[in-house]
């Protein structure tokens, strides 16, 4: 049982961070307009964040420092800066979505208006950053979520011709109802969800939270190597049931409930329950994770002490900084904001952010002075250097494309 | 016990580094050394700086005044100094700096007691660890 | 040898123009820092001068600091004329005006 708990951060981190309120929605609409021709994406950024939350999780177990702390003092305070800054943004527009995403699964639940659930979510999911044990936050959550595991389901209940699906996702060609750069703009908004930094500032947080040390780095990889591959399977599950069932009917997904529509179709009833409970746990885990990485980075740039495993007295400007970014993310959604909408902004930080991240931990994760005999092996050189080059053509990319295509319309 | 090395790179090895005091919390950031010279001309290593105070000059440019600026006008006294820590109660170079002392002894937590005072204790269960 | 009574910080030093028989060698990058006997007391004992500004906090200039190949041959190639300057061989540290320090080294 003890080993199986032991799997949730790892599974909550990758379901937070591969099917949250954002991916939800985009796998659905990039599985309605482009089909399976852009799940080579979701591969590349699995593999791509299993290599980097790996290293940034060995690095937080030997040194005992998460990844904020070593971004400060590897690019030191004005490149750190940076970062901090476009980490942040993307962060919190995520906890922004978030929040609203937990709302519009409420509201789907209840068919009670969302407006009215976004205070009572906010004041929710504070009280899990205030008070709740870390390991029963990831484990409740990260359990629950597995309830997505539905659309795998529904994909295999909806009888598909496999043998076509896997031609088109081995085979990528652009539609031809759609133009080139929103293909690539599609695929650089995919490669940028599945790398999103709060990811490995969660993930190596998480490890000190839990005490790590070199003694829990086997449970610590199989944690990466199961739960991220599980999240890049419920996106390419989510994209094909889309593909089936609504880019047939050319409905535009536009709500969460169109997300749904294919269990609906598939598995009834029964169905839509499972995804609800999915719906809802995916989101308000991504929620508290995204609301702890605020606080973590900026915690972390400025050397005050961080985290649950003390009293929030004794953490106080760390508390502080979840409140304001809460209340913040309440007040944004009152406005009327779409919470699927705001996470689109997020791509552009990305830009910023993921090389200034990930430079870092694949510099200290060959420092012998901090890993002794846990520095990289030749494996994880090769793949971070590889990996790090992708980031650094996709951030380039980035923007000119948002532009160019005016987001992907 | 790491203690402390026989020989130290400061920018690589002290600088924006986090230090840690006797209980294990986190204190604060190197976010400079003072140096003082003594008779002999040699440059000693007396304190480590963190906060506005010390970050904003090390910034420079018009920031890094603008930091300084604030933080000199939210000082009560007239001419503030930065957050000091002595060498003296340095014991470890690792990953991060180590003291031999608890954080509350130290003088340089304004904000932390502040936010601490004014918001974190008003809500109810601020003095214990997250639980069920 | 400086005799300024008022304490200096760390960062007076780093970037602060490395000068010899008024031609510039570099700027200081670095500052090695020896424990005195015993005592955990540390003096300074070199400045590492380096026409390269950035990238000597992710830390190649060490051989405990390995690869990755591409990181490590590009910053070890950008740092390569690094070298240290002993605290003896240091003439006078004087601020100039419009900030940032210069640092003279002594006539050999």
């Amino acid at each position: 049982m003890k080993k199986m708990f032991a799997l949730a951060l790892g599974i909550l981190t990758a379901i937070g961070g591969f099917v949250d309120i954002g991916d939800l929605v985009t796998n659905a609409v990039v599985g309605s307009r482009f089909g399976l021709s852009l799940a080579w994406v979701v591969v590349l950024g699995v593999v791509g964040i299993c290599v980097f939350a790996e290293m940034s999780g060995r690095v937080a177990a030997v040194s005992g420092r998460a990844t904020f702390s070593l971004v400060r003092q590897r690019l030191g305070p004005r490149l750190g800066f940076v970062n901090l800054c476009g980490s942040v943004a993307v962060t919190a527009l995520t906890y922004i979505a978030e929040i609203g995403g937990v709302a519009l699964a409420l509201e789907l639940a209840s068919s009670i208006n969302a407006y009215l659930w976004i205070p009572v979510v906010g004041l929710l999911v504070w009280i899990v950053l205030w008070r709740v044990k870390f390991d029963i936050m990831e484990n409740v959550f990260g359990l629950a979520g597995l309830a997505l595991v539905v659309f795998g389901v529904s994909l295999w209940a909806l009888k598909p011709d496999f043998a076509s699906l896997a031609t088109q996702a081995l085979h990528p060609s652009v539609p031809a109802t759609e133009g080139t750069p929103t293909y690539l703009y599609y695929a650089v908004a995919l490669f940028g969800a599945a790398m999103t930094p709060y990811e490995v500032f969660f993930f190596s947080s998480g490890g000190i939270e839990e005490k790590w040390t070199a003694k829990d780095i086997p449970v610590m990889r199989s944690n990466v190597f199961v739960g991220f591959p599980l999240g890049g399977l419920i996106s390419l599950a989510i994209a094909a049931t889309s593909m089936l069932v609504l880019g047939s009917s050319g409905i535009d997904v536009e709500s969460l409930g169109q997300v749904a529509l294919p269990v609906v179709v598939a598995l009834g009833k029964v169905g839509l329950i499972f995804a609800l409970v999915g719906f809802f746990a995916a989101t308000f885990g991504a929620a508290c994770e995204t609301g702890l990485s605020v606080g973590y980075s900026i915690s972390q740039y400025f050397g005050w002490q961080w985290g649950k495993f003390v009293a929030p007295r004794r953490a106080a400007r760390f508390h502080v900084v979840m409140l304001i970014a809460t209340i913040m993310a309440v007040g944004v959604l009152l406005t009327t904001a779409d919470p699927i909408k705001v996470t689109e902004y997020s791509v552009v930080f990305s830009a910023v952010a993921l090389p200034l991240t990930y430079l870092p931990i694949l510099v200290v994760a060959n420092d012998t002075r901090y890993m002794g005999a846990h520095v990289n092996g030749r494996l994880a050189n090769v793949l971070g250097s590889f990996y790090l080059v992708v980031i650094l053509i996709a951030s380039l990319a980035a923007i000119p494309l948002m532009v160019l295509t005016k987001a992907g319309q | 016990m790491t203690g402390i090395p026989r020989t130290l790179e400061a920018k690589l090895q002290l600088l924006d580094h986090q230090v840690i005091d006797v209980h294990g919390e986190m204190v604060c950031m190197v976010d400079d050394l003072e140096l003082r010279p003594d008779r002999r001309g040699h440059l000693h290593v007396t304190a480590i700086l963190t906060g506005p105070g010390a970050l904003g000059p090390r910034w420079g440019g018009r920031f890094g005044s603008w930091i300084t600026a604030v933080w000199r006008r939210l000082r009560e006294d007239a001419d503030p100094v930065p957050g000091r820590i002595a060498w003296n109660v340095v014991t470890g170079v690792d990953s991060g700096i180590r003291l031999n002392c608890a954080r509350a002894d130290l003088a340089i937590e304004g904000l932390e007691t502040w936010t601490a005072a004014h918001i974190v204790t008003r809500i109810p269960g601020a003095g214990h660890e997250s639980d069920a | 040898m400086s005799q300024t009574p008022d304490p200096l910080r760390l960062s007076d030093l780093l970037g602060a123009r490395v000068v010899e028989e008024s031609s510039t060698l570099g700027t200081v990058v670095d500052v090695r820092l020896e424990r005195i006997s015993t005592s955990d007391e540390i003096v300074v004992t070199a400045l590492r001068s380096s026409t390269a500004r950035y990238g000597t906090s992710l830390g190649y200039g060490r051989k405990q600091q390995r690869g990755p190949w591409i990181i490590s041959r590009l910053l070890r190639r950008l740092h390569r004329d690094d070298r240290w300057i002993p605290w003896t061989a240091v003439d006078t540290i004087s601020e100039v005006a419009g900030g940032g320090c210069v640092v003279t080294l002594t006539n050999r």
